[in-house]
């Protein structure tokens, strides 16, 4: 199947799978322990109904969205992916490229391989950053300075990750080994390997960026001058998580960055009150793409309870499990602004590159419209739980 | 299997099936999206069970059911279904023909092959005609002055394609190819589509040998002298979705038809009664058999609330999903005075002509005949919400 052949997110899937060698298609693909969080994350929208309403003008649909003072092409973004040039030499910049041309935003990851200051020379309005923060607070404080010098639109902290997840088929396969050099990679199971060279155009890919590791741009400056890919991957690792992170950091945080500051990976309605005392504008409500808890409930599922919680104090900003443009009008009824994906970009980047991200996207696009125009619902706004139906209502009367 | 050993509805199905190619078949198949709509609006039916009642005189069972004035000898018709024709030639005039002998309505598509003026002549006591909205308002007023002079009982105007759905099934084979009405349109399908064609070489024959996919009866007269085949389709899918089309179009349709009106695809009780208050004689609650929304509720569990908020304003009817005698005789319990079917028809049309149309009914007509008399129900007015089990029941008291 070539991409433009593609008429769903899961063709994208498949053909990324097809391209990739298992240990690197595992990375992106998997939860951690027994994956439970995955399925959680995508049946909390098919749990829910739309509710049409008909004879309603829809020969113009407009699904822009505006947040934190800007007007988007549409009511999602991408959500931050790490390690992309694993998947795709240079995907970072092809997300940013993609968001710049669809005027949606990308968050870049922090841990991607590109750095902030080149993605946003060619996404200047586009481009969020997510902040990992390290163990020492120097480099927390400039990181957060560079985000704001390069002119970021907003600055999303991850505080989902206080500790490494268990995500077990990367420990079975020996993900970790592809961290490491090109010699590190060849120590690993000769089943992985011989698997791996199955998928000849990826490992083209591989050796012609140089083999092992790819650079992680942003951490480059902290390590010791001279650092390989793999040192400074090694060097960013020891200063990770930053598990003694408080709500006193994300104060400090808040004071450094004049711009949107987003939590990302709140589930709970204490922690989202408290986020709003801090003075954040936004919540990412996460809960990691189902890689971090597996037994954290679906982020649609909390996501009622949360609103009801923050009004609209707070942007409420949802990721994990959105994989059709109906499950995005089914978080906006729900209460959320925005919405965020990593997995489906992350696929068209591996399947096709450029046109592949810009495929995802489209597919999400053109997902949206339809079911705006099949619910009756030309535009956003109007979106509220009244388009919902309700499992009591099948109820004999 | 030969349709005279054909006991249900699946049977035809199958024997449908093995006579169609994979591209045409899943035409009548498919539903939108992840079509999970499918398998909602058939389970829909499965939650419910019958509560019989015994020692009832069930020596006599009457299913003769009164719309619009007019008394049928079952509680059921046939619903629109559009281009028939390119799954069995002249299929729209067997199904007319079926459903005067059977004496039940059939319901032209609006986009049928075949004329609503033909399938008057052959049953002008049966036939209503299903409307869908072209964009050129004289046209639309045109088509309902058409079915006013045949004289058509009823005109039923589908309100749920606001917009043209996203079936998976007919993007990835090229289905709009085969229903161009360009015969040579056709090879540029994929080989494999062609090839699986061919296996099937009754169908392909007839396909070839009239010239590609049938006009569209209806929209000819329309589409200006000299139009070809391809033009008519064109013209027809150029005037429709009519997604400008709102309440005031359908004022004016009630002022221009002067027999039943009915309203088709309804699912939300506030626009069955905006419908009532407009002056519609009936509604058709129905998600279109799961192909326009994949995320809409299943129309029975939509049936309560309806009929809930329009009480005996309109004449409620219902179809989506009914596959058995049993589902019409569930949806009657909970509210509806008439049911609909399109798919089994189709299926006994292409699996045999007439004969399969006639068993197709008359498999329906034997199973509510045979559940009547085991619930203890001789007559259809006696079915109410008594005769359902209600699951809370059998918890312990």
């Amino acid at each position: 199947m070539r991409i433009d052949q593609a008429v769903n997110i899961e063709d994208l899937h498949r053909m990324a799978k097809r391209r990739l060698p298992k240990i690197a298609f595992d990375f992106i693909e998997g939860g951690l322990e027994d994956e439970r969080g995955l399925e959680t994350n995508t049946s909390a929208f098919h749990k829910h109904r739309l509710l049409p309403r008909y004879l309603v003008d829809v020969s113009n649909r407009d699904q822009t969205k505006t947040i934190f003072g800007q007007t988007f092409a549409s009511p999602f973004g991408i959500s931050p992916t790490g390690g992309t040039s694993l998947f795709r030499d240079g995907a970072d910049l092809m997300l940013a490229e993609a968001a710049r041309e669809a005027n949606i935003p990308y968050i870049m990851s922090g841990a991607s391989n590109a750095s902030i200051e080149a993605a946003a020379k060619i996404a200047p309005k586009n481009h969020w950053y997510q902040l990992y923060a390290a163990r020492d607070h120097a480099i927390n404080a400039d990181l957060i300075k560079r985000t704001a010098d390069a002119g970021l639109g907003a600055l999303v902290l991850t505080v989902d990750t206080p500790v490494g997840a268990k995500r077990e088929r990367n420990i079975r396969n020996g993900f970790a080994n592809v961290r490491g050099g090109l010699f590190q990679a060849l120590s690993l199971k000769p089943s992985i390997l011989a698997e791996a060279l199955t998928h000849p155009g990826w490992i083209v890919e591989y050796f012609r960026r140089g083999g092992g590791t790819p650079m992680l741009q942003n951490w480059q400056p902290y390590a010791p001058a001279g650092s390989d890919a793999e040192a400074v991957y090694k060097h960013s690792s020891s200063l990770r998580p930053f598990n003694a992170q408080t709500w006193r950091d994300l104060e400090s945080y808040r004071k450094l960055f004049p711009r949107a500051l987003v939590v990302k990976g709140i589930m709970s309605r204490a922690d989202v009150l408290r986020a709003l005392d801090v003075g954040c504008d936004g919540i990412l409500v996460s809960n990691h793409g189902g890689r971090q808890l597996d037994q954290a409930p679906g982020s649609l599922d909390v996501l009622p309870a949360i609103k009801a919680a923050v009004g609209d104090k707070l942007t409420l900003l949802l990721d994990s499990g959105v994989r059709r443009g109906g499950d995005i009008l089914i978080a906006l009824c729900l209460g959320a602004d925005f919405c965020f994906m990593g997995r489906p970009t992350l696929y068209g980047a591996a399947a096709g590159g450029l046109p592949g991200v810009k495929k995802a996207i489209d597919i999400f696009v053109n997902e949206i419209d339809l079911v705006m125009g099949q619910i009756g619902c030309p535009s956003l706004d109007q979106l509220s739980p009244d388009f919902l139906w309700r499992d009591d209502w099948a109820r004999n009367v | 299997m030969n349709i005279d050993r054909a006991i249900n509805i699946e049977d035809l199905h199958q024997i449908a099936k093995r006579k169609l190619p994979r591209v045409i078949f899943d035409y009548i198949e498919g539903g939108v999206e992840d079509e999970r709509g499918l398998a909602r609006n058939e389970a829909a039916f499965h939650k419910h069970r019958l509560l019989p009642r015994y020692l009832v005189d069930v020596s006599k069972r009457d299913q003769s059911a009164t719309v619009f004035g007019r008394t049928y000898a079952s509680p059921f018709g046939i619903s629109p279904t559009g281009g028939v024709g390119l799954y069995r030639r002249e299929g729209e005039v067997m199904l007319a023909e079926a459903a005067a002998a059977a004496n039940i309505p059939y319901i032209m598509s609006g986009g049928s092959n075949a004329s609503m003026e033909e399938a008057a002549r052959v049953a002008p006591n049966n036939v209503w005609f299903q409307l869908y909205a072209a964009k050129d308002g004289n046209i639309t007023d045109a088509l309902i002055g058409r079915a006013r002079d045949a004289g058509l009982g009823a005109l039923v105007l589908t309100v749920d394609v606001p917009v043209h759905p996203k079936r998976e099934r007919n993007l990835r084979s090229g289905f709009v190819r085969v229903r161009s009405g360009d015969v040579l349109e056709s090879l540029k399908l994929k080989p494999s589509i062609l090839l699986e064609a061919i296996t099937h070489p009754a169908w392909v024959i007839e396909y070839v040998r009239l010239g590609g996919a049938p006009s569209l009866g209806n929209w000819a007269p329309h589409a200006g002298n000299g139009a070809s085949t391809a033009d008519v389709i064109k013209f027809g899918r150029g005037q429709t979705p009519a997604s400008a089309q709102t309440w005031r179009d359908l004022e004016r349709y009630r002022r221009l038809f002067p027999r039943a009106l009915v309203v088709k695809g309804i699912l939300n009780p506030a626009d069955a009664v905006r419908a009532a208050e407009i002056g519609v004689d009936g509604i058709i609650v129905s998600n279109h058999g799961g192909r326009q929304l994949d995320q809409a509720p299943a129309s029975l569990d939509a049936l309560p609330a309806i009929k809930a908020a329009v009480g005996d304003k309109v004449t409620v009817m219902l179809d989506s999903g009914v596959r058995r005698g049993a589902d019409i005789l569930i949806a009657f319990c909970l509210g509806a005075q008439f049911v609909f079917f399109g798919r089994p028809t189709l299926y006994g049309a292409v699996a045999g002509g007439p004969p399969g149309v006639k068993k197709v009914i008359d498999i329906f007509r034997g199973e509510i005949d045979l559940v009547m008399g085991q619930i203890g129900c001789p007559s259809l007015d006696q079915l109410g919400p008594d005769f359902l089990w209600r699951d809370d029941w059998m918890q312990n008291r």
